[in-house]
């Protein structure tokens, strides 16, 4: 499978959501660094595209995270238009130079005492920046696909690459985030400062006429039911008089519990309960 | 234990048509009986601005289009195809029917 390596993964995240999301991994680096690689030991996150990463890491070893069904975060955590479902399979993936992780050793053989050791620590950095993410912790897998196809096919996913490198420029691991998880890690745009400018824009569309529907209530009929319904039959319906009606979207969801009523000559409904998600 | 043979099966290729024309079920519906659809009562419509819509909280009021006399729509997988007037029937609402729409 090919798939094409775009250039600009942050082509919809904007500066401001991009900085951030470096900000946040590399707090959760950081944690990990000093926790693994002791204080002395430095290191700083950069962007990386898809590019670079298979010209640079096309020999690391790759990780995958979270291949179980449990594990994947869900689907409408956030995700850019056009990305594909497969894209939420694995929250993340690290890449590791062959040589190791500074003062932790090669992975030459990973039942060694120094295998296991790196492996628990990379599991760990997984579990910091999922947690950071808001994701339960999911296994880390070696993959056994080659690195360079992965890194393709995840950039091609939109994947979002980082790259960490040590004070003297040298590469230490690659963390490529899916978009899923990068909506977790930045704060939703409705609670942070740029919330103001979101509803300046939707303001703007303000005055967009939506056509919406309010339904009273279903019932469930037979096929036989349907074709000899007449004139003058009752049909029940599945809900109580106490119950609460809905007003959806023409063509799209609900968006509220309503209960029905008049306002002079004509039916009205009153909001109960608002659903502003889903 | 008498031996048995096992051989491919080789399936024939299939085509539509050739055959005498007629549905297959006519109209034996009892066949679908106990196969239920699901259909809609809409109390009204209504259109407002998308503004209004996102501001809209618990206890607004929208008013909808359609008459408190006026019949309700009935509709099966958005089709209109009934219109009647609510009543109770128990504890549950009801809408008997008034027109059955054609089509």
């Amino acid at each position: 499978m090919t798939a094409s390596l775009r250039a600009a993964p942050f082509l919809l995240l904007g500066d401001a959501r991009r900085r951030e999301l470096i900000k946040r991994a590399s707090a959760c680096v950081d944690r990990w660094r000093r926790e693994w690689m002791g204080a002395r030991s430095t290191m700083e996150l950069r962007e990386i595209d898809g590019s670079q990463l298979v010209k640079e890491w096309r020999d690391a070893i790759c990780f995958v995270s979270g291949g179980r069904e449990e594990d994947r975060l869900p689907a409408n955590t956030y995700a850019f238009p056009g990305t594909s479902q497969a894209s939420q399979q694995a929250p993340l993936a690290l890449l590791m130079p062959v040589r190791g992780l500074p003062g932790m050793g090669y992975l030459d053989n990973e039942r060694s005492l120094a295998g296991r050791l790196l492996s628990e620590a990379l599991q760990a950095l997984a579990d910091e920046l999922l947690s950071g993410a808001g994701a339960r912790k999911a296994a880390l897998e070696r993959s056994a696909a080659p690195t360079d196809q992965l890194i393709r096919e995840l950039s091609g996913q939109r994947y979002i690459g980082l790259r960490a490198i040590n004070t003297d420029g040298r590469p230490v691991l690659a963390l490529l985030f899916a978009p899923a998880t990068v909506g977790a890690l930045l704060p939703s745009p409705a609670t942070s400062h740029g919330a103001e400018r979101i509803e300046r824009r939707v303001a703007a569309a303000g005055m967009q006429m939506v056509e919406i529907d309010a339904v009273l209530g279903h019932a469930d009929v037979s096929v036989p039911d349907i074709a000899s319904l007449a004139v003058g039959d009752v049909l029940v319906l599945n809900e109580s008089l106490s119950e609460l009606g809905q007003i959806v979207i023409r063509g799209g969801g609900v968006i509220a519990a309503a209960a029905p009523g008049r306002v002079d000559a004509k039916c009205a409904v009153q909001i109960k309960v608002e659903r502003r998600k889903g | 234990m008498s031996s048995k043979v096992v051989s491919a099966i080789e399936m024939p290729v299939l085509s539509s048509g050739g055959g005498e024309k007629g549905a297959v079920l006519g109209e034996r519906l009892d066949l679908v009986e106990h196969v239920k659809v699901r259909m809609s009562v809409m109390l009204g419509g209504a259109e407002i601005p998308l503004g209004k819509l996102f501001s809209l909280a618990s206890g607004d009021v929208v008013t909808l289009d359609r008459d408190v006399d006026a019949p309700v729509d009935i509709r099966l997988h958005d089709k209109l195809i009934a219109r009647g007037q609510i009543v109770a029937v128990g504890d549950k609402f009801g809408v008997r029917i008034t027109e059955i729409l054609a089509g």
